[in-house]
């Protein structure tokens, strides 16, 4: 894994001249969380959890089984949760 | 095959919150394998309330409020961030370049799918720099399936193949054709503080002239991209020392620099050598 710094993506977004909507803390923990998951199971995030399709919908995009897809998302939860929960003391 | 699971441990792997992974495997398979154990998970997540999902709607609600294709855009053309400071481009995704053919990308997908498929895969990347590394599409309403472009991918994919090329051999001042990119050229050669080579260049793509400063090193030994930034003005009289170079770009290199600027038969040897 090429991430080791978190601090770098929020030091990021708060710069100066950035044009990032509302930052706060916490929201930064969940996208910087999100972008660390594998590409396969972001798609899936981005999908089912962001755009709000069902898992069907979602399969039928990505070409997947449904199970896959649910299978997907079932784990990027588990390291969403682990993310955040991990750096859940931010403030 | 619906016998063997129990709806808690089906509500388990829709939440997340199993830890076995052989069951998940096993639950994935059956799912696949029985279209009767399917609609009844299907069932399931339906009536199940999903704090995570909330939770990661509220982070990018910024970004979900606009309107999709704008939404894409967004993402692919920064709207006001005209200087983009990417220092923490290392951690951020591979942006790829979206499929100029819409119909080439994945299969059985709305209009939009190939588009949201780029975005997808730089969607933190988009929001947390403002906007997307370089694009030819420029202010007024791009073109999201224009031509953005790889400057820097996050797990360490640094930068586009051409562009690295340019980096590993092009010496300072001379123009290379970057393959479907645009221009580009090298203006300025250096070694950093911790001894790492680093180049200044400039993208040219659709008119727009971009600003970049990249560092070998990191994970994977490629080329990084410590800082971005973009210019309104044509290239003109660039290679007058940067002093026109996108701020963010001239502010990295003033923080970096550490020896003096390579040229010529040096810069050779130090890229043969970094």
């Amino acid at each position: 894994m090429g991430h080791d710094d978190i601090g770098d993506m929020i030091d990021l977004a708060g710069d100066d001249g950035v044009a990032v909507a509302e930052q706060s803390a916490e929201a930064q923990m969940v996208r910087a969380a999100v972008d660390r998951l594998p590409s396969d199971q972001r798609d899936v995030v981005a999908l089912v959890m962001l755009e709000e399709y069902s898992y069907r919908e979602a399969a039928d995009m990505l070409g997947l089984p449904i199970g896959t897809v649910m299978s997907r998302l079932s784990r990027a939860k588990a390291a969403l949760a682990k993310t955040i929960a991990g750096e859940g003391a931010v403030q | 095959m619906t016998g063997p699971f129990t709806d808690t441990q089906l509500a388990a792997f829709l939440n997340g919150t199993l830890d076995d992974e052989a069951l998940i495997d096993a639950i994935e398979a059956a799912i696949n394998d029985d279209p009767a154990l399917a609609e009844r998970v299907e069932t399931l997540a339906l009536a199940e309330d999903d704090p995570a999902a909330s939770a990661v709607r509220d982070a990018f609600a910024p970004v979900l409020d606009a309107p999709v294709p704008e939404r894409l855009t967004q993402i692919i053309t920064p709207p006001s961030a005209e200087v983009v400071d990417l220092a923490a481009a290392r951690t951020a995704r591979s942006l790829p370049l979206p499929a100029n053919d819409t119909g080439a990308g994945l299969s059985g997908g709305s209009w939009r799918w190939p588009q949201f498929a780029a975005m997808t895969a730089s969607l933190v990347i988009g929001v947390m720099v403002g906007g997307p590394l370089l694009t030819g599409g420029a202010a007024g309403g791009g073109n999201a399936a224009g031509g953005a472009l790889v400057l820097a991918g996050a797990d360490g994919s640094a930068t586009a193949p051409a562009l690295a090329a340019m980096l590993d051999t092009a010496p300072s001042g001379q123009a290379v054709d970057l393959a479907g990119i645009g221009a580009g050229e090298v203006v300025l050669t250096f070694r950093n503080v911790d001894g790492q080579l680093c180049r200044q260049f400039t993208l040219e793509q659709a008119g727009a002239t971009s600003d970049a400063l990249a560092c070998t090193g990191g994970d994977t030994g490629g080329w990084q991209v410590e800082a971005f930034g973009r210019r309104a003005a044509p290239m003109g009289e660039m290679k007058l020392a940067g002093g026109d170079a996108a701020p963010a770009v001239v502010a990295a290199v003033d923080a970096m620099i550490d020896s003096d600027p390579l040229v010529g038969a040096d810069e050779a040897a130090e890229l043969a050598n970094k």
